[in-house]
């Protein structure tokens, strides 16, 4: 924390107030006289010297304290004789100092290259994840093309052959449709689940009951005629991105009023379970339920359990990745028969 | 202004030869009165809209009242051709309805930012929902 104080200090602030610490300890040094030593204290100027202003100025630190101490110590004792002890001590002082700016400005060095390497590292991941989504972007757009000539050719056969007593002919057609559809499908939903794993999600506070409203206005699946769907009471508001949430909630949703049996309406409720800090959402649905083996499987991608309905098996996987990402998860309880219980937890947006 | 665009003639810029055949299937369907005139890449755009070589003929090559503009082309792209085409003053009010696979947040934003009126996806399957499509195009970008 004091480090990025100092970071932002000129290196001639920083020399400045070095040499002055330097004179600072020294004149402490002579105050204090021979008994007591202070040497330690130089290295304080030394090390803040060698780390923010660099190798020179550390060397001339350790130079300078050299110096300082013999100055302060030649002053300061009268008594004892020889001063060639003196220089040699400062020498040795000089040369301990030497050896710690060295040590510091190696590991300096060390770290410069490597917050150089991590910077250069993301600069060229940053522009590989571009490259890869434009290349995804590309190949959804020119799979798609094909795709849509495919549809559109069997529609027109389709139609052409509406006379045709062929049965059989009719059925192959209605098949080509089917299959391009599901592809398409496929091809939407893969980018989807690509596209969650890197969109950025901010996180605000969402009204859940507002992000389902709009959703039960917009898809006619969804509406009274169809489907059975209740928001049962106040769903309290949830730190989580919009867009992220809508897509999870209409996933969801459309699993509730897909897997039923055949012959029933789908009912579904949405209800809101506050735990501690985080408010669990449960989609409680009459659907055909999921043997207690499956609970982990169904959020694995291209995970499918039923061939008897259309799906592309990532749906689940793309609401678990979502709520992971919203730093929430994702869970189901169910028995075969019984309907579905799927939740939701998100950290809840409403203090206590 | 110019006699030819009276009949409001539709100028449909993709490079897919499919698409351009439902195109044309789709425009034959929702039985509209314009004619509908086609350009394979950006540059035959910018040709057939600038009246360049072939295209200087205005009885073959009407000025179009509405152009459909895909935008992921070889070549010219369809943002280059949005791009030259606000840039000339008898074109700054015409039309342009972009046409596209992509449904991509940036490329929307961008078409916007160069003057596209308006932005449609095109649905997988161009046989069952073009001819309403036209209709509705037809009826808040040609009517006179």
């Amino acid at each position: 924390m004091y480090f990025q104080w100092f970071k932002r200090w000129p290196s001639s602030v920083i020399q400045a107030s070095s040499f002055m610490l330097v004179l600072l300890v020294g004149v402490v040094d002579y105050a204090t006289g021979i008994e007591v030593s202070v040497t330690l204290f130089y290295l304080l100027p030394v090390t803040l010297g060698t780390w923010f202003a660099g190798r020179r100025t550390g060397l001339l630190l350790a130079c300078a304290s050299a110096i300082v101490w013999l100055v302060a110590n030649v002053l300061g004792q009268a008594t004892i004789g020889d001063p060639v002890v003196s220089i040699w001590n400062a020498l040795v002082l000089g040369l301990e100092f030497g050896i710690v700016v060295w040590l510091l400005s190696a590991l300096k060095d060390q770290q410069e290259h490597l917050e150089q390497t991590v910077l250069e590292r993301t600069a060229q991941l940053r522009i590989t994840v571009e490259d890869l989504e434009h290349l995804s972007y590309s190949i959804i757009h020119d799979l798609r093309a094909p795709l849509r000539a495919v549809y559109s050719f069997a529609t027109l056969l389709q139609r052409e052959c509406g006379n045709c007593q062929e049965e059989n002919i009719r059925d192959y057609v209605r098949r080509i449709g089917t299959a391009v559809q599901c592809m398409d499908h496929l091809i939407v939903d893969a980018f989807d689940y690509t596209k969650a794993l890197r969109a950025e999600l901010p996180l605000n506070p969402v009204d859940p009951t507002a992000l389902l409203r709009s959703l039960l206005e917009s898809y006619p699946a969804f509406q009274p005629a169809q489907a059975d769907i209740r928001i049962a009471g106040r769903l309290p508001a949830v730190l989580a991105n919009e867009a992220g949430l809508m897509q999870c909630f209409s996933n969801l949703l459309n699993n509730a009023v897909k897997f039923v049996a055949a012959g029933v309406v789908p009912q579904v409720q949405v209800s809101a379970e506050v735990r501690g800090d985080r408010v669990r959402l449960w989609f409680a649905d009459n659907g055909i339920g999921i043997p207690a083996e499956h609970h982990e499987r169904i959020f694995e991608i291209f995970q499918r359990l039923n061939n008897h309905y259309e799906g592309t098996g990532i749906g689940l996987a793309l609401v678990r990745k979502v709520a992971q990402r919203l730093g929430g998860q994702v869970g189901v309880e169910s028995e075969p028969g019984q309907g579905s219980r799927f939740w939701i937890e998100l950290r809840g947006a409403e203090c206590a | 202004m110019n006699t030819a665009t009276k009949d409001g003639a539709v100028l449909f810029v993709d490079d897919d030869l499919n698409d351009v055949f439902f195109m044309h299937l789709g425009f034959k369907a929702a039985d509209l009165p314009q004619a509908l005139h086609i350009a394979v890449d950006g540059q035959q755009a910018i040709d057939y809209l600038a009246g360049n070589g072939p295209f200087a003929d205005r009885a073959q090559h009407p000025l179009p009242a509405l152009v459909l503009l895909d935008l992921h082309m070889p070549g010219l792209s369809g943002f280059e051709v949005l791009n030259w085409l606000r840039q000339q003053p008898q074109f700054q009010s015409l039309p342009v309805v972009i046409f596209t696979a992509s449904d991509r947040t940036a490329d929307q934003q961008r078409a916007r930012q160069l003057g596209a009126n308006d932005y449609i996806i095109k649905p997988i399957n161009l046989v069952a929902g073009l001819p309403e499509l036209l209709k509705e195009l037809a009826r808040r970008w040609l009517c006179q």
